[in-house]
């Protein structure tokens, strides 16, 4: 089974719930509850890679900073992602590592952005194994 | 009684309070009517949000939430604390992703009756000139390195450089649009590259500048201080420090978690990390967001320039003849340092202020000469459908909020709520037959903020009102807006 999301109702903000059997699968649900957020379903076209190497002192932390990079890309550098490739995640002393090669395109004008997303948060921000599954709260302001 | 469990103590008709208990330090304070109590609470997380406050170390007084109080993360929207400044934390959950978030209110001596008809082309001009939308940028050229470093250093002391502000502009700005204390080499390579090309862009969201007429004068001295006149037609921009203080924000909410650990804060939620507002990791985050507040004022500054000129460019007169005139700019995302009396003496503290306005009385030095007499104007945006406020600071928000009122209606719908409502509808049409006219980037920005979604403002201002914190002193209400 891969990674699952679902969005929940927040007034003023956007929230899902994440998961997923792995911690891969988990940011992978992660990150396309992102994508839904802030695009519809696009043509693809002029596609690209790129290679994400992050680390961070918690999983949690890693999540926000992969997120957040993938919010950069597409605010600051105008170039939309659309799908993990190859996701790792691992945790070397002490520290959490994602190395992750995506694929996405250049924004164009065909592309009608839903809305920006300022930041991804930590509120309420919690990854645990509950049984056999990986999830979390996710929170983007907006 | 209690509410989404938890206990609410009435202390007066529009105060309530949440004792403190477990590791709460201080109890919670909320100021609100019993009416928007049973109707703000269903389903949120406000009020918990005011409870996970009360943990902050150092914090004084109370966790208080203003009446527009909703769902943020870490504070609740609406929420002031005050933090000791030698004891206590500063938290960027405080503050917010959009630091510096903020309003300002210019009049013009134009009658809305007289230039009704023109409206539309006004509109369509403002539109043009202020760049709007998600990732909107170019208003401006884009900043060198070395130019966006002078404004995060000065504000609006930049545009006022580079004949895009006034000294009475700078005078009218809360802090004369400049944190001094702020460090541009704190702040990020990214960061930069984030706001490098967004001075002077409104961005998407709740966001907007509004065309309104003065409908309403409820205190005639002060609306005269303030050069306000039933009739008149007048300038509402809300905006703030767009990408740059967002990744301010996220680089620094990063560094103050590691700080919490390290300092031993058990919080209750993630978003309320923190670090002692002396330790270096509190100052640097401290410089770092005066500097993003600084590209907010500046970014408001500019916005009202193009907007200046709009008019010009519409009505072919001059800035003079059009008495387009800055009333007062203010932030509602902040944090400031400020001395209020607590336990009888005056004590230096770290404000909080999440979606919460400063409202300082008459007689304040921290206010401009030209409004010392009757208080600082507090500016209440509403909804694009219905109307906004203009209020005063009295001396009551200094003994009880910390010198803090509310910002503004709060949502009453969910995005997913507001789009399904908005179904089959033309909204456009809608707001045209009310008398306003709207451009935005999309219609799903209009989908999303049509006024339905936002509670009524009046019902947030009337509890400041009613308890003395501020005073109503005119009601304006749209007849063109744009948005993202």
């Amino acid at each position: 089974m891969p990674g699952s999301y679902k969005f929940i109702d927040h007034t003023a903000d956007i929230a899902c719930e994440i998961s997923g059997d792995t911690i891969d699968e988990l940011f992978t649900a992660a990150s396309e509850a992102w994508r839904s957020s802030v695009v519809d379903e696009t043509n693809y076209c002029e596609i690209e890679t790129k290679t994400i190497e992050l680390e961070s002192f918690s999983k949690e932390q890693l999540l926000v900073d992969f997120l957040n990079e993938l919010n950069f890309l597409l605010f600051t550098r105008k170039w939309l992602f659309n799908l993990i490739v190859d996701i790792s995640i691992t945790k070397k002393n002490g520290e959490w590592e994602i190395k992750a090669e995506i694929e996405g395109m250049p924004l164009s004008s065909e592309i009608k952005l839903k809305q920006e997303i300022k930041a991804i948060t930590f509120h309420q921000m919690e990854i645990e194994k509950k049984g056999n599954k990986y999830s979390t709260l996710l929170v983007f302001d907006i | 009684m209690k509410v989404s469990g938890i206990e609410l103590i009435k202390i007066r008709d529009n105060v309530w309070e949440i004792p403190a208990s477990g590791k709460m330090r201080v109890p919670g304070r909320i100021y609100i009517s019993q009416k928007m109590i049973e109707r703000n609470f269903q389903n949120d997380e406000a009020l918990k949000q005011v409870v996970n406050v009360a943990h902050l170390p150092g914090i004084e007084k109370y966790s208080l939430a203003m009446p527009d109080i909703h769902w943020g993360y870490g504070f609740p929207i609406g929420g002031v604390a005050a933090t000791g400044l030698q004891e206590g934390v500063i938290s960027p959950g405080g503050v917010g992703y959009d630091i510096n978030c903020g309003v300002r209110l210019a009049v013009t001596n134009l009658e809305y009756e007289s230039v009704k008809n023109k409206i539309e082309p006004l509109v369509a001009r403002l539109f043009d000139n202020v760049p709007t939308g998600i990732g909107s940028s170019g208003a401006i050229k884009k900043l060198s390195k070395k130019d966006l470093k002078k404004v995060l250093e000065s504000g609006s002391v930049w545009a006022a450089e580079h004949g895009m502000a006034t000294q009475a502009d700078i005078e009218l700005t809360e802090e004369s649009g400049t944190l001094k204390n702020a460090d541009p080499d704190l702040v990020s390579e990214r960061a930069y590259e984030r706001g490098a090309d967004q001075a002077g862009t409104l961005g998407s969201g709740n966001h907007f500048l509004e065309v309104d007429v003065v409908e309403e004068i409820y205190d005639a001295e002060v609306a005269g201080v303030f050069g306000l006149f039933e009739g008149q037609i007048v300038v509402l921009i809300h905006t703030g420090s767009r990408g740059l203080g967002y990744q301010v924000c996220d680089d620094y909410l990063k560094v103050l978690m590691k700080a919490s650990d390290k300092y031993g804060f058990t919080l209750p939620d993630r978003q309320l990390a923190c670090a002692p507002i002396q330790s270096t990791e509190g100052r640097d985050y401290l410089a770092a967001m005066q500097a993003a507040a600084n590209f907010a004022w500046n970014n408001r500054q500019v916005i009202m320039h193009l907007a200046k000129k709009s008019f010009s460019e519409t009505f072919g007169m001059s800035e003079s003849e059009l008495g387009f005139k800055l009333v007062y700019d203010v932030c509602h995302n902040i944090a400031k340092i400020e001395e209020h009396k607590i336990n009888g003496g005056m004590k230096k503290v770290c404000v909080h202020r999440k979606g919460a306005t400063r409202a300082f009385p008459p007689g304040s030095k921290l206010i401009p000469e030209k409004y010392r007499g009757v208080g600082q104007p507090v500016l209440i945006p509403g909804d694009m459908g219905r109307y906004s406020y203009v209020t005063v600071g009295t001396e009551k928000a200094m003994e009880e909020t910390f010198g803090s009122s509310c910002h503004g209606a709060g949502r009453n719908l969910s995005r997913k709520k507001a789009m399904k409502n908005a179904k089959g509808r033309n909204l456009i049409k809608e707001l045209n037959d009310k008398g306003i006219i709207i451009q935005a980037r999309g219609y799903r920005t209009i989908a999303e903020e049509m006024p339905g979604a936002y509670k009524d403002v009046s019902d947030v201002v009337e509890v400041m009102h009613e308890e003395g914190i501020t005073r109503k002193v005119a009601k304006v209400r749209p007849v063109g807006v744009i948005k993202g």
